[in-house]
């Protein structure tokens, strides 16, 4: 990097200057682009690639099958019974996370002595991963030594049930996330509105609904997109807990491409991925559209 | 210097906790404390559901293993408590070397991923270039794409390399495991922001000073962009930590799985060594809760970039 | 009756006292102006009027009723915000109609309050924008809508906090005259809260300057100008401020500055409660002071052009006045030096050691 050259694009920049500063540019931007090109648009074309061929065991020859692999993958059992597991993992899990996000945050914010300490407590979800959340749901759900292993509508017997026993630790586990993002909305709200509404003879449940919803309905938006995509990602807390359930009821669509990792069924692997990949973008797409109306925008 | 000075007074990220307007209703004095004592009770009751299945983890680590097993295995305090209970799971489990090992990956990741974002947010904040836009667009791109998408190609790139196979050895798996991450588009993105932010007049100050690139982004960009780099690297170090996916992917040999690929591991223990898969999870925990805790302030701000308008 | 009365009233956030012991008494229909600089405890009085902090010790009423217990909304009292505060998911004519709808206000048939929305937005020149969201409104039309709001319930009390500072100048001017208008229309009681001298002296049926959570001094503009009670209220009303000038009693009416001796002039000088040998801080305004003449003497810092006059800042003693001066035209070059004849009706003395006014 030159040492004369400066911060400003000012004014004084011959063509000579302009060049230097654009092999500046690249060479900084190199190692990202690199790392960028290597692993995510290089699969990218692996993916669509990979999911239109078809290996053999040892991975040494692969041949053309074209979208015949994608659509009976797509269109098979296993894809559709995945998708299913997804979709109600999904339904289970997004709109209480951001039901009990809602909930947290609206009890912590309010002038007490100490709320920082409950702040703290609320947000202290955010440090479990995947893994561990399932780990510690393993105390409370599991078959064997978890509390609740009584508990029918947890069981592992069945598959509904035993995702719904995942769908805790997961829910568990975003609480904190939830949590921080609807308080940051809240704390965004501003101060005078508030009081006006109080003026104007708003009770608590009026207001909740009627000012309090309406203003961070965007920061709502955004958490059941963040929650939405996560659920289609769902695998590490199935594994850890049910190893896929009762007879593969809990399996996952990821967790499926992770049994399809050798090279005879990376095509069908590939195939789920895009698979997964579009209807996650899809569902994503019509979250944002359909909700987005309703959502406030501040000026 | 007075371009110095300057930098290390302005902080335009600086999270602002407020609290909110007295919800007033300003009853009689005992009326008051009523309704104070009922959010005390609301709040200590949902903090108690939250901190719950961490109790019971805790819990379990402490317990003597084969006394519980008496009890049944589910239990709602402590059976025979003492820390030797932990240590001992600690070194049954093996737990130091994957603690150690994922601490190293993930410092590998966050601190290239920290650089790769540093320089390519320079680029993208204070330099023009020709496709400028493009380009970025590209990294924004780049996060449309899950993990689903990348995982089998890049599991064959490493099989193609010889790094992920029935013997990989631990440079490989380092590798594998590190590679794919050192640069991410959150980050360029964040620091970007920050680096946005530095007033026009501190660049020009700098410029009329005759700073060099290298020396701007150490002394001004930097500086001004502190707390929102301290999310970043929170965030990163949270994300690069916590990976479940990938690891369980491209490492093959159980010498160097990660603190989290361990807890697999462990979790089909005998029934009579039910404590490790425990203490393993809290021993997983730890150097989060402590950045957490260290580094509290920013984090409301890592999570929230993107969701909080203006 | 819409009077409100501050009964000892003070403020405590913690350790910190925003409000001490305020006794004031605003009285019904009234224009009060509550006037002193940032952090002065003024916002947080009118706060307590409306409910929206708590009083820490003394009684707050309206009219008649004590009410420190009172939620706001059961106060009959109006509030302007400084940012306006409007509802921005809320359209104009929901946000004007948004305190009508709530079960303080009484149940209003449908068409009354569509009638009095109506009639709060043709009062202010809303009609055109009923349908449009706040976000879609300039700063003077935003303002406008919290106005409405705020009329729209027919409150016993409009409480307004600094609703000119978000406007730019040309509109400022303009919608101080509006408000006027509309307080004589409405006759209520108005409760304005402001840091700008101007907008106090040119609004306001009384004054009251607060300074550090005290009252100072309450009274008709005019009043407060001409006999300020203390040295805060002398250099905090009136632009430029008065000048100010340390002295020494003498004798009856007569003050030995470092400007050289004051003659107080009049009879009633005797009467002042001084004694020989008290430190007393003498003041003047810029326009009872002309240049020549005998009396203080002082050197020449800078002459500002104004057009119409000029202000001559003169060096007297250890301080620096202002001197209004017509004369345009008459050279003063900085370094000369001048004498300043006094209007000896118009000085005003104030203890040195409390700057409480020392009263002829």
């Amino acid at each position: 990097m030159t040492a004369v050259a400066g911060p400003t694009a000012t004014a004084g920049r011959g063509s000579g200057r302009r060049v230097r500063e654009a092999i500046a540019a690249y060479l900084l931007l190199a190692p990202s682009f690199v790392v960028f090109a290597l692993f995510f648009f290089w699969p990218l074309w692996g993916l669509i690639h990979n999911a239109l061929h078809q290996k053999n065991i040892q991975g040494t020859a692969e041949k053309w099958v074209g979208s015949k692999q994608l659509v009976d993958t797509l269109t098979g059992e296993e894809f559709r019974q995945g998708l299913g597991v997804n979709v109600k993992f999904l339904v289970l899990t997004v709109p209480i996370g951001v039901v009990l996000g809602v909930l947290l945050a609206m009890s912590a914010h309010r002038r007490l002595r100490g709320i920082k300490i409950f702040q703290t407590i609320f947000s202290s979800t955010v440090a479990s991963s995947v893994a561990v959340s399932a780990v510690v749901f393993l105390t409370i759900v599991n078959p064997e030594i978890g509390i609740f292993r009584d508990v029918g509508w947890l069981s592992f017997d069945r598959p509904f049930s035993a995702l719904t026993a995942v769908s805790l630790s997961s829910i568990w586990r975003n609480l904190g996330l939830t949590f921080v993002i609807v308080l940051a909305g809240l704390q965004a709200v501003p101060d005078e509105v508030v009081e006006a509404s109080l003026l104007d003879g708003y009770g608590p449940v009026r207001r909740f609904f009627r000012i309090t919803i309406p203003l961070i309905s965007p920061t709502l938006l955004f958490l059941a997109v963040v929650l939405t995509v996560d659920a289609f990602q769902a695998y590490a807390q199935m594994e850890l807990l049910t190893g896929g359930g009762p007879a593969g009821g809990t399996e996952t669509i990821l967790f499926k491409i992770t049994r399809l990792l050798q090279p005879k069924d990376v095509g069908e692997g590939s195939s789920m991925a895009l698979g997964l990949f579009v209807i996650t973008g899809l569902v994503a797409a019509a979250q944002f559209g359909v909700l987005n109306r309703r959502v406030h925008y501040g000026d | 210097m007075a371009i110095e000075s300057a930098v290390t007074h302005t902080d335009p990220m600086a999270p602002d906790r407020k609290l909110p307007p007295e919800a007033a209703s300003p009853e009689r004095s005992h009326r008051s404390a009523l309704r104070k004592a009922g959010w005390y009770v609301l709040l200590s009751a949902l903090s108690l559901v939250v901190l719950f299945p961490l109790y019971m983890t805790i819990v379990r680590a402490i317990s003597n293993p084969s006394k519980a097993l008496l009890t049944g295995g589910a239990h709602l305090t402590p059976i025979d408590a003492e820390w030797d209970s932990f240590t001992r799971a600690f070194n049954e489990g093996n737990l130091g070397r994957p603690l150690l090992w994922s601490l190293a990956v993930t410092l590998v990741i966050v601190g290239g991923q920290l650089l790769t974002s540093l320089f390519a947010a320079y680029a993208f904040a204070f330099l023009d270039f020709p496709f400028k836009r493009v380009l970025f667009g590209v990294v924004v791109a780049t996060l449309l794409l899950p993990i689903e998408v990348t995982l089998v190609t890049n599991v064959e790139t490493f099989q193609d390399w010889g790094w992920i196979q029935p013997n990989q050895n631990g440079g490989q798996a380092f590798g594998a495991l590190t590679l794919p991450f050192l640069a991410t588009a959150i980050g360029i993105f964040l620091i970007r922001q920050g680096f946005l932010s530095v007033p026009r007049d501190l660049r020009d100050a700098a410029a009329l000073d005759g700073y060099g690139h290298l020396r701007f982004l150490w002394r001004v960009a930097i500086p001004v962009s502190r707390p929102i780099i301290a999310s970043f690297v929170l965030i990163s170090f949270l994300g690069a930590y916590n990976q479940y996916v990938w690891p369980s992917a491209s490492v093959r040999t159980q010498m160097y799985n990660t603190i989290q690929l361990t807890l697999r591991a462990v979790t089909g223990q005998r029934l009579d060594q039910l404590n490790i898969p425990f203490a393993a999870a809290i021993v997983a925990s730890i150097p989060v809760l402590v950045l957490l805790i260290a580094f509290q302030r920013h984090l409301v701000r890592g999570l929230t970039a993107g969701a909080v308008k203006g | 009756m819409s009077s409100v009365t501050f009964n000892h009233v003070t403020k405590r956030f913690g350790a910190t006292t925003a409000v001490d012991s305020l006794d004031l008494e605003v009285l019904d229909g009234e224009f009060m102006v509550l006037l002193g600089p940032s952090g002065c405890g003024k916002s947080t009085a009118l706060r307590m009027i409306a409910g929206l902090d708590e009083v820490t010790e003394g009684e707050i009423r309206i009219g008649d009723d004590v009410v420190n217990d009172v939620a706001p909304q059961h106060r009959d009292v109006s509030m302007v915000f400084q940012s306006y505060a409007l509802y921005p998911h809320m359209t104009v004519r929901k946000n004007i109609e948004s305190p009508l709808t709530t079960r303080a206000a009484g149940n209003l048939g449908s068409d009354e309050r569509a009638e009095r929305v109506r009639s709060a937005a043709a009062m202010l020149d809303l009609e055109p924008y009923l349908d449009r969201k706040p976000g879609a409104l300039s700063g003077g039309q935003r303002q406008r809508v919290a106005l409405a709001r705020a009329i729209v319930r027919r409150p016993r009390v409009f409480l307004m906090d600094e609703p000119l500072s978000n406007l730019d100048a040309k509109l400022r001017t303009q919608t101080r005259l509006e408000l006027v208008e509309m307080w004589r229309r409405l006759g209520t009681t108005f409760i304005y809260v402001t840091h700008d001298q101007v907008e106090a002296m040119t609004m306001g049926s009384r004054i009251a300057v607060i300074a550090e959570g005290r009252l100072q001094q309450v009274g008709p503009p005019q009043e407060v100008y001409d006999r300020p009670a203390n040295t805060f209220v002398a250099a905090f009303i009136g632009s430029p401020p008065m000048n100010m000038l340390e002295g020494k009693v003498m004798g009856p009416g007569e003050i030995e500055t470092a400007a050289g001796p004051l003659q107080l002039g009049t009879p009633a000088s005797a009467t002042l409660p001084v004694a020989v040998g008290d430190a007393v801080t003498v003041g003047i305004r810029p326009e009872h002071l002309h240049l020549g003449g005998a009396g203080l003497g002082g050197t020449v810092v800078n002459v500002e052009m104004l057009g119409h006059e000029r202000h001559v800042i003169v060096s007297v003693g250890e301080a620096i006045w202002t001197i209004r001066d017509a004369a345009t035209d008459v050279d003063l070059s900085p370094g000369s030096e001048v004498t300043l004849g006094v209007d000896a009706q118009r000085v005003h003395l104030f203890s040195a050691d409390d700057g409480r006014r020392l009263e002829r």
